[in-house]
């Protein structure tokens, strides 16, 4: 955990220089936006409650009223906003990484699927072969556009409370049926799906969720029978393992 | 021009609102710095966020008293 954090502040620390400068020559993308707000937002805190615990606390008697009006309204609101956006900015951000699903133990045995270079379910395929080149989960569980941003967060946020809460049972299975259009807007249109009879054949049953792509594609995850695989003491060793998210 | 302290008539709710956005903060700090998990969520989002309104909202009404107080609003 220690490593951890001190890997992140090292990053911070380095990275923003160092990333930049490397970005001008073309060597590599650069600091990411979120991570400059994040950046942005540990100061805020940092300077936020040094400033509001020396001007409340200490030094208010030994300075003008006008320099007080002024700490504190920068204390109590300029750095509390870019602290709340910077938080909620992050919040939203990380939450589609694989490794914000792999947080909550009940993903486990989807994540460990997901990153297994023997499996071949369907996440598998696509994670080992990087048909989605980041936020897995996200990336499929997410309709497009805003609608799906709100949908996704929305039931984001019942899994979170009824992870927290524990009153969720196990195995868990997914509610409704997954929507076509998450595997159409990548697939719909490339030479390799067209090639297909069966697609050309039951488009519009494809497109109206009539026929679902996981009936002759999948399952994509685990079944609950399947996943208990993912248990025990190899379970153990593997979320131990080196390049592991866990 | 006097210090501060001489001019707190609004001191006590001063006083509230920087302990909650001291509070409010650090909660905030935790999901900066550790990451999204379950816990960090809900102690920055769930607990942090709604502290830090509190304390905002509760500036905002000295701000306001203060000025009515000086007859400007």
């Amino acid at each position: 955990m220690h490593s951890r954090i001190l890997r992140r502040f090292t990053f911070w620390g380095v990275a923003g220089f160092a990333s930049s400068a490397a970005a001008v020559e073309g060597q590599q993308p650069g600091l990411a936006g979120v991570d400059l707000i994040r950046t942005a937002a540990i100061a805020a805190v940092v300077l936020g409650v040094l400033i509001l615990i020396l001007t409340e606390f200490v030094v208010k008697s030994r300075i003008s009223r006008t320099a007080y009006h002024w700490l504190v309204l920068f204390g109590l609101c300029v750095l509390p906003a870019t602290a709340l956006v910077g938080a909620t900015v992050t919040m939203l951000e990380e939450t589609k990484t694989v490794d914000s699903c792999a947080a909550c133990h009940v993903m486990d045995p989807f994540v460990y699927d997901l990153q297994h270079e023997d499996s071949e379910t369907l996440a598998a395929r696509h994670y080992k072969n990087n048909w989605i080149p980041k936020n897995h989960c996200y990336s499929c569980h997410t309709t497009y556009g805003v609608h799906g941003a709100f949908e996704a967060k929305r039931d984001g946020f019942r899994h979170w409370l009824l992870y927290v809460t524990g009153t969720y049972e196990e195995p868990i299975t997914y509610k409704g049926s997954f929507p076509n259009v998450s595997c159409l807007d990548c697939h719909d249109g490339t030479p390799k799906y067209d090639q297909v009879t069966s697609h050309v054949v039951l488009d519009r049953d494809l497109r109206s969720d009539r026929v679902s792509c996981s009936s002759c594609h999948g399952p994509a995850h685990p079944t609950p029978g399947e996943r208990g695989i993912y248990e025990g003491e190899l379970w153990e060793q593997l979320r131990n393992t080196e390049n592991s998210v866990y | 021009m006097g210090t501060a302290t001489e001019h707190g008539k609004f001191g006590v709710l001063v006083r509230t609102a920087v302990v909650l956005a001291v509070i409010g903060l650090l909660c905030s700090g935790v999901l900066l710095v550790f990451g999204a998990g379950p816990w960090t969520v809900g102690v920055s989002m769930m607990l942090g966020a709604p502290i830090l309104g509190l304390a905002i909202l509760l500036y905002l009404v000295v701000v306001i008293r203060d000025l009515r107080d000086q007859g400007i609003l």
